[in-house]
């Protein structure tokens, strides 16, 4: 792997090449979003004629990023690029911020995601204040402010550190009923927050009645949504330049919502035309894995990155929004980089889909236990298929005798297990050649 | 006919739910259920006034963030001798897992010298340690009947240390850390109540730790009790996998 070498060969490789890039670099970091936010960054600057480096989805740690960049340097060390845009693990983040001339940080929300190797919440909020409090003067800090953990990371900035906050407008009222686990008290005080709104997950509109803390205004937030399923969402803007603007992103789901909020933020201020701008998004294709659509057999078949207890609930509500009765297939693996431990699953709303269900199947190395979380959720276990094997999963899925789409849901390596079959079919493009 | 009812007790179900040890209450639940049980799930929170801790058959403790457990344990101060009174007099079934074990014990002294106090159910105290026992475990235990292997998955620095001719441990490590990485032993088990470090979540895939606890609870409630067997072929399954390490 040419980041490995590199990266023993010259600590401050990433450094020479990032000092080379015009406009420096915009950062992506977060739990979930992170991918689709940098692609939506990357797709409005491309269409607007900048030349863009990114790191490919998945090669976010120190060694994946340096890999990316290498391939834009030429034989004479000269970087052909007007910005980064990159995407980087929330944990990694402090080791190279300094090293990448980061012009803007966007932090997309903060959820529980692999304990085993992110370790707690507010341990991770720790972090990646860490990183936050070495950000250079004139910097933006850009901060999803219906997340309580991501809106407290203001207090981690230094002064002349220009921070915005992104999220939905308090005339929307709750998008959901209560179903906040993650983030019980408040982030400053321990004491119990309350909530006048919710969102999704711990997100929402929040004070602490013991310290005062509490949601910021967002400087840019959605006045009009209307969510239309697997057809996408049209919304309209409130704040800053972007007032009144009508748009259209054709991928699902209020949490892309805010990853367009965030991308919106991060590009203010640059050479941008509205109306290039407003058709990047109309025409935005998916990233690999995040609701990419595939044919088999004549039917229909999206593939959804779920990797942790919100994302999963998430992608869970935008498949019951879309049939009554559901094709579906979940894939769950316990490699490292999907994390070790998957009692997480327990904490999934799976007893939303009990008589929901048309077709089901479980996959993936840990597939017995997913079988087992149906089974508690109180499901017809006769209709609960176990498949292990991707390619006869595929078979199952093509046969499936009705034409309505099969939304499979998967862990992170559990999508490239799925995938590579499809690659080797020629159903789905190799992964490495996903580019905007 | 009246269904034969049984009480579960979720101890700081807001505060102490990050492992999905949810899924323990979830499979106590419903392993009643499917026995035509009447099953009533009480939470109960930090000030929450109106508990009867007296119609409490079976308590689940699951663990937490440390912040959030700093929280729980001053508030366990206040209420804590009526769950002592409840196991120890009235024979309550409890489950605690990780930080709730902890909590049920005398102490956790973290590694910076900081003294939580527990309530002292358990004969034992916890220590911080520098590096985390993490990944999963097999245990073998003879607390129900015969031989059984129990699975899970640890993630705590804690190290628990037991006074063994007062409590037993729940079962002997075959793979992973268990209670300190020392003594081999795994768990914590008193009159009725049960602690572990093990979450995965821990009932489901132990589906006879789930009957032994319930058994309990019923007992408390109706004396003699007997329950029917279930078709466990999916729960057996499950145990197995999570023996497949790689």
């Amino acid at each position: 792997m040419p980041g490995l070498v590199m990266s023993k060969v010259d600590r401050d490789v990433l450094r020479s090449i990032m000092r080379n890039v015009k406009f420096g670099s915009i950062v992506i970091t977060g739990t979930n979003g992170k991918t689709t936010t940098a692609r939506l960054i990357s797709s409005i600057l491309d269409r607007n004629g900048y030349t863009v480096l990114s790191n490919a989805s998945g090669s976010n740690l120190e060694r994946g990023i340096l890999s990316s960049l290498v391939e834009h340097v030429d034989w004479r060390g000269n970087v052909e690029g007007d910005i980064a845009v990159l995407e980087i693990d929330e944990a990694e983040l402090k080791n190279v911020i300094d090293k990448i001339y980061c012009r803007r940080l966007v932090v997309t929300n903060l959820f529980r995601d692999q304990l085993d190797r992110y370790g707690e919440l507010n341990k991770l909020r720790s972090l990646v204040g860490e990183s936050v409090s070495k950000l250079d003067t004139g910097t933006r800090l850009i901060l999803n402010a219906d997340d309580p953990l991501v809106r407290s990371l203001d207090r981690f900035a230094s002064t002349d550190v220009e921070i915005s906050f992104f999220g939905m407008n308090d005339n929307l009222g709750s998008l959901i009923k209560d179903d906040v686990r993650d983030v019980p008290n408040c982030v400053i005080c321990q004491k119990r927050i309350a909530y006048s709104n919710y969102y999704y997950s711990h997100l929402g509109n929040y004070k602490c009645e013991e310290c005062g803390f509490e949601r910021a205004k967002p400087d840019l937030s959605i006045k009009t949504l209307h969510l239309r399923g697997m057809n996408g969402s049209e919304f309209e803007l409130d704040g800053r330049e972007y007032t009144g603007w009508q748009m259209y992103i054709p991928i699902p789901g209020l949490f892309n919502i805010y990853n367009v909020l965030g991308a919106l933020l991060a590009v203010e201020n640059l050479e941008i035309n509205q109306d290039l701008l407003i058709d990047s998004l109309v025409k935005f294709k998916p990233v690999f894995g995040r609701f990419e659509k595939f044919n088999l057999a004549g039917k229909d078949c999206f593939l959804m990155l779920s990797k942790n207890p919100t994302g999963f609930n998430e992608m869970i509500k935008i498949v019951l929004d879309n049939n009554e009765l559901i094709n579906v297939v979940f894939i769950l693996n316990d490699n490292y980089a999907d994390g070790k431990d998957i009692s997480w699953i327990w904490d999934v709303n799976f007893e939303s889909v009990k008589n929901r269900i048309n077709w089901v199947a479980a996959a993936g190395n840990r597939a017995e236990e997913l079988v087992l979380r149906l089974k508690y959720a109180n499901l017809e276990m006769n209709r609960v298929g176990l498949e292990k094997d991707m390619r006869k999963l595929i078979n199952d899925i093509s046969a499936i005798d009705n034409n309505e789409p099969v939304f499979v849901l998967a862990t992170y390596t559990g999508m490239f297990d799925f995938r590579s079959v499809l690659e080797s079919d020629g159903v789905a493009v190799q992964f490495w050649k996903d580019k905007i | 006919m009246n269904k034969d009812l049984i009480t579960i007790c979720y101890l700081y179900s807001r505060s102490m739910s990050i492992y999905g040890d949810k899924g323990n209450v979830i499979c106590l639940q419903r392993r009643a259920e499917w026995r035509n049980k009447e099953v009533k799930v009480i939470e109960y929170n930090i000030d929450d006034k109106n508990i009867d801790w007296h119609d409490v058959d079976i308590f689940f403790f699951g663990g937490g963030q440390d912040l959030q457990q700093e929280a729980v344990a001053d508030d366990l101060q206040k209420v804590g001798s009526k769950i002592i009174e409840q196991v120890v007099k009235n024979k309550a079934a409890v489950l605690a897992i990780c930080g709730g074990l902890q909590l049920l014990a005398k102490y956790y002294e973290t590694i910076d010298g900081k003294k939580i106090d527990g309530i002292g159910l358990f004969e034992a105290y916890t220590v911080g340690g520098k590096r985390r026992f993490i990944g999963n475990v097999a245990i073998e235990t003879e607390l129900l009947g015969e031989k059984r292997i129990i699975v899970g998955f640890e993630n705590h620095s804690g190290r628990t240390y037991a006074d063994w001719q007062k409590v037993s441990p729940l079962g002997n490590v075959l793979v992973g850390g268990g209670n300190n990485g020392e003594d081999q032993t795994e768990g914590i088990v008193y009159l009725n109540a049960v602690g572990s470090y093990l979450h995965g979540s821990l009932l489901p895939k132990n589906p006879w730790l789930a009957d032994w606890l319930l058994l309990r609870g019923l007992e408390r409630r109706y004396e003699k009790y007997v329950l029917n067997d279930l078709d466990d072929q999916v729960e057996l399954h499950a145990n197995q996998a999570a023996r497949n390490w790689h």
